[in-house]
């Protein structure tokens, strides 16, 4: 068997969403891909090496074997802004040698690693992306060619400083050129065979490629909207006079950072924006952070909610959204319009692994009626589900047969569904068979809402891509609707139409400002459906910016509510005030005796578990649990965080051994919990509570807990 | 049926689901509002007086659930001389003339503090399918997350003054996906978990002195007046309210509830040192200290089959059927013991049973033509047998019994109306139970 590490055709076999320890290497082979991680010793290694086990770090590091091929024990990793690990190597002979990083690549990691490698007094920077591949295709990565005089080390650092994902340290090395050209012809010295750990006995199918989507231009193409514009509309609509308080420049910058991209601003990036006098600083941090590659992650994690609170878990499958998320995030990054999106969703066919498009159609089980029900709610806005089962006697002709014909779009749609592993979920065409109404005698014709029907008899891709034509459409208003109402709700904290995805036809509800519904969907389609030119617009909006402190009712429709943070914002924010680690227990065997382990729960799963809600629902309908309180006033590792107890390496422990001055300390703390300055009121609550408790480390654990426990901690003003 | 102390006036007409459209209930509402208006109260307040009128009967119902399906022929209705017994023999009971397989020998002895019903007929003999039907009493609807009976009695019976959760789970099911929760009732009345019952359940108790818990939420709660005078009242009466209830809870000397070394050691050992076991004496004490609701999980502990013994049946069998003997039997001694069985209904169940035909190895496949469920407690007339099976164990002979009937029974049994509808997100009211019955044999 002959191990080729350097040229992988295939990349990767499995990456999950959160950290999951399945993460294995593959490499290509005669006969199919295998997938390998092996760990290669010190000993077998050329040049000189520095494991990280030798290395000074600073933050919590974890030992990992789980993924890819590692030096000698194990690899570290680490989640949150507030680490660094750092290698002193030193050659044997002055020269010029390779610098080399060793990391195990993966789909989770952090695509901006700050690394840098000083020698000489020379500084040289990098951002590495660590999703991919090492540039040994197997183990080390080359930051190229550094000449060391006689005597000198090099230092290289790893930080973690700005990133968000997993950051993998491992080891470094020095080679000299010709050592170089060796170690690259030779497969990688490892301590024993890899041993192969699932192999396939065919190659997989090629997947059925998408359809394409073209966007028609619609009959009547709205205008494109400026924010001051907007704020006009808003204002006639709702009749108001008065000026309104804008909110401070640290609550706007916490407002939009968690909006965008799902966490809370650093105390770095605090900084920097308190030090921006220019007056578009406001408009520029939008930009900043709709550049950011977690806008995407932030909003494919909203609509990977949106779809799955309604979903009921197939038997036997374990639900992973890992692909979908990946999918959705990169689409969003890349600004693809909502409508092509969706279209994707509808049509896609194949493995849900292969093709995470199809994890919409695929995690509904290929189920004509949920299909039915959930695409007209979450894209449409419309809820048709009652007439399912009978004519619905309160919507003005939304009968029984209507819903049907929706559902007979997905007449042909079946889902093979998997045991255990979701990714494995296809989605294929029945290749037969008509709908019909529950013990209904006449085969219906795949008909819209609105009334456009084919011809019976279509393949299910025919259908699918009938349904998704009309829905996306320009000229289907209500699609573009229900995306504003949506949006518009998570930002304001309140639909324009609530429930958000009950907008009628034929239900009575209180339409608030229906031009300004109208404006937007004209400006959402006159933009090509861009989802970064529509928050882009509401963000730069007084609306947005408005602080509600003293809000009448009235007032309060246009201005954003206090709202709850979703399970990945509470996570997000834990991870930046605490530096709370993301530990993800030992994934369980399958074996005969358990033959459907459930994926271990990780720290950020347990959050999520506790705080996550249907984003479909009114923010006074998401309750407030026991659960989310018991976890951040007693679940151990949130407490290991606040424990400031000689001896810890909490942030608090050695903040307390670097500063003596309570002022200091309290807005410290304010700026990494709630992103902010503590008013002159919250300094004298925080300075009397300590002058109170004699004990100085226990006063600050207090407070330090009072405000993890905080409501604000928890929510977005 | 008797409907219970007071008839809802919310009885309007449902659909197939149980669900009446939300515009018919408005208009009903309308109407009811006129009328409460006369009185003074809106209808929520009559839906509040309806709950504590029922809480006053103060019973508890404890779920034990034989995960996976137990089999008939090796439980309680043994058919001695058919083909289809196998080699499990019968032994008498305390029921003159009653037999149930020999490895129940101690819940034979209180076979005469159980209503047996021998004659369960449902159309579900697919897992999935079947537990949603059993556990939540609707069947299963890919549109609509009926929730699990404990969210259903914990959102009707719920009691506020008790500073534990109404509706504990102990135990893990089998397999986490073949599970029903709150649905539509949402994480509300989610169970309160307890995965392993002789451990303290994770995140209860605080890792500081309750008085530095109660200093530190004194601070939060001046932190958070702050906020809210920054426009956060909601926000901040919300959280408020939910953490007095937690910390209620997580500094009350009731969580020693969870300690099962406070039990005497030869009562543990009657339990049994199973999940199940302990599980059933938590049960008990969850149930003495307020809880309105416990679910038990009986698993066998050594694989994820439980009680879906497809294969090698006469090798698992013995093992469930002991952890289930001995946790069962003691859990009604002990209850009754404590003069709480009165109040408490027990129901001994899973979600059907299994095949009279017996496979090589021993296993038998899903039956749901002729199953069983044991009731005990809170009223229900014990010491009998309700309904039989042929005597190869294939068809019900007399009395089949639905689970519209059994649920109808739960209601009754709890003082629950089970025709009474609740309300989710003030738009869909679902009735507790679809064309409930009693069952009239058990009271």
């Amino acid at each position: 068997m002959s191990i080729h590490n350097r040229t992988p055709r295939s990349s990767w076999c499995k990456v999950t969403f959160q950290a999951v320890a399945t993460g294995l290497f593959c490499l290509s082979l005669v006969g199919g891909p295998t997938c390998l991680a092996a760990s290669v010793p010190l000993d077998k290694l050329t040049g000189v090496v520095v494991d990280d086990a030798k290395a000074k770090t600073v933050g919590e590091w974890r030992n990992s074997t789980s993924s890819g091929n590692w030096v000698a024990a194990g690899y570290r990793v680490h989640r949150g802004p507030d680490a660094s690990m750092q290698f002193t190597i030193k050659p044997v002979k002055p020269g010029p040698h390779h610098v080399r990083l060793a990391y195990s690549a993966g789909g989770n990691r952090e695509r901006a690693t700050p690394v840098t490698v000083a020698v000489a007094g020379q500084t040289k920077s990098y951002k590495i992306d660590q999703t991919k591949k090492p540039s040994d295709g197997a183990c080390f990565h080359d930051l190229g060619l550094f000449d060391i005089p006689a005597g000198q080390s090099v230092v290289i650092t790893v930080s973690t400083k700005g990133t968000s994902e997993y950051v993998i340290a491992d080891a470094v090395q020095l080679l000299t050129p010709a050592e170089l050209k060796v170690a690259l012809s030779k497969p990688l010295p490892f301590g024993s065979a890899p041993k192969p750990t699932a192999t396939k006995k065919d190659p997989p199918k090629p997947p059925a490629p998408p359809p394409t989507f073209k966007r028609q231009a619609a009959k009547n193409a709205g205008q494109s909207l400026a924010a001051d514009a907007l704020d006009k509309l808003v204002a006639s609509s709702l009749k108001l006079e008065s000026s309104f308080n804008v909110i401070d420049d640290e609550a706007f910058l916490r407002r939009v950072t968690l909006d965008l991209i799902g966490r809370q601003p650093t105390p770095a990036e605090l900084d920097a924006y308190r030090k921006d006098t220019s007056n578009t600083k406001r408009a520029t941090a939008i930009d900043r952070l709709l550049a950011s590659e977690s806008f995407g992650t932030n909003w494919a994690n909203y609509w990977r909610d949106v779809i799955a609170y309604r979903q009921q878990e197939p038997e036997l499958t374990f639900h992973d959204y890992g692909p979908f998320n990946k999918w959705l995030a990169e689409r969003f990054n890349k600004n693809v319009g909502w409508d092509e999106v969706v279209f994707n969703m509808l049509t896609a066919r194949g493995k849900i692994g292969q093709q995470p498009a199809a994890t919409y159609i695929g995690f509904h089980q290929g189920n004509a009626h949920r299909l039915a029900g959930e695409t007209s709610r979450i894209f449409m806005g419309v809820r048709i589900a009652c007439a399912e089962c009978h004519d619905d006697p309160f919507v003005e002709g939304l009968t029984q047969e209507r819903f049907h014909g929706v559902a007979a779009f997905f007449a042909r749609t079946n889902a093979k569904i998997a045991q255990l592993t979701s990714d494995n979920i296809e989605v294929l065409d029945k290749g037969k068979g008509e709908h019909r109404v529950p013990r209904g005698k006449v085969d219906l014709k795949p008909t819209t809402l609105d009334g456009q029907s084919i011809a019976l008899g279509k393949n299910d891709l025919d259908r699918r891509v009938a349904l998704a034509s009309a829905l996306v459409s320009g000229d289907n208003r209500q699609f573009a609707q229900a995306y504003v109402n949506r949006v518009w709700g998570r930002l304001i904290g309140r639909g324009m139409i609530e429930p958000i995805d009950d907008m009628g036809p034929g239900v009575e509800h209180s339409k608030v400002m229906p031009q300004v519904l109208d404006a937007l969907a004209d400006h959402l389609i006159a933009s090509n459906f861009d989802t970064k030119s529509f928050m882009r617009l509401v963000m730069n909006t007084q609306v947005y910016q408005r602080d509600r402190t003293r809000a009448t009712d009235h007032v309060a429709l246009a201005s954003p509510a206090v709202k709850k943070m979703n399970g990945d914002e509470v996570f997000a924010s834990l991870v930046a005030a605490l530096g709370l680690p993301n530990v993800t227990p030992e994934r369980q065997k399958k074996t005969a005796a358990v033959r459907f382990p459930p994926p271990p729960k990780s720290t950020r799963d347990l959050v999520a578990d506790a705080f996550s809600f249907d984003p479909s629902m009114a923010d006074a309908d998401v309750p407030r649990t026991m659960k989310q309180a018991m976890f951040l006033m007693n679940n151990p590792q949130v407490q290991a965080r606040i424990n400031a107890s000689p001896g810890s390496d909490s942030l608090l422990a050695r903040l307390l051994k670097s500063e003596a001055n309570d002022g200091v300390i309290a807005d410290h703390l304010y700026g990494v919990v709630l992103a902010r300055t503590p008013s002159a009121r919250e300094r004298k609550i925080v300075q009397d509570y300590v002058t109170d408790i004699d004990q100085r480390t226990e006063a600050w654990e207090d407070v330090l807990w009072s405000l993890i426990n905080s409501t604000e901690f928890t929510t977005r003003k | 049926m008797s409907n219970g102390p007071i008839r809802s006036f919310l009885n309007v007409g449902t659909t197939c689901d149980g669900v009446v459209s939300r515009r018919a209930f408005l208009k009903q509402m309308s109407v009811a509002g006129a009328a409460g208006a006369a009185m003074s109260v809106g209808w929520q307040d009559m839906l509040v007086a309806q709950a504590s009128e029922l809480r006053k009967l103060g019973r508890s119902m404890i779920l034990l659930w034989m995960d996976g399906g137990p089999s008939q022929f090796e439980t309680f209705n043994p058919k001695v001389g058919s083909p289809n017994q196998g080699p499990a023999k019968a032994i008498k009971t305390k029921l003159p003339g009653v037999h149930f397989a020999e490895f129940w020998p101690r819940t034979a002895k209180v076979a005469d503090r159980m209503a047996i019903i021998r004659s369960m007929r449902t159309n579900e003999a697919d897992h999935f399918r079947a537990i949603k039907l059993t556990r939540t009493g609707y069947p299963i609807n890919p549109t609509l997350a009926y929730p699990t009976w404990g969210s259903v009695v914990a959102h009707e019976l719920e009691e506020p003054s008790v500073e534990l959760p109404a509706f504990v789970r102990v135990g893990k099911p089998r397999i986490q996906t073949r599970d029903v929760n709150a649905g539509v009732l949402g994480p509300r009345y989610e169970a309160f978990r307890v995965d392993d019952p002789t451990k303290i359940p994770d995140d209860l108790l605080p890792t500081t002195t309750a008085d530095r818990v109660r200093r530190r939420l004194s601070l939060t709660d001046r932190l958070d007046q702050a906020y809210a005078d920054r426009g956060a009242k909601r926000a901040v009466s919300e959280k408020k309210a939910i953490y007095d209830r937690t910390s209620r809870f997580v500094l009350s000397s009731k969580t020693e509830v969870f300690d099962l070394e406070k039990e005497p050691k030869w009562l543990r050992d009657q339990y049994g040192h199973t999940s199940f076991g302990q599980g059933c004496l938590l049960a008990r004490r969850l149930v003495e200290s307020g809880v309105t609701f416990v679910e038990v999980f009986s698993t066998g502990g050594r694989n994820d089959a439980g009680w879906d013994t497809h294969g090698n049946g006469f090798r698992d069998t013995p093992n469930l059927c002991a952890e289930s003997d001995a946790g069962y039997s003691t859990l009604l001694l002990d209850l009754e013991a404590r003069g709480m069985l009165e109040n408490t209904l027990v129901v001994w169940m899973g979600e059907f049973g299994r095949t009279p035909k017996i496979k090589k190895d021993g296993g038998r496949d899903h039956y749901s033509k002729g199953w069983l469920a044991c009731l005990s407690g809170a009223g229900v007339k014990q010491g009998q047998v309700i309904g039989a099976t042929d005597k190869d164990g294939k068809d019900v002979t007399d009395r089949p019994v639905g689970i519209n009937e059994l649920y109808g029974s739960f209601c009754h049994a709890m003082g629950m109306n089970a025709d009474h509808e609740y309300v989710v997100g003030g738009q869909q009211p679902i009735r507790l139970v679809k064309g409930a019955q009693v069952v009239p044999e058990l009271f």
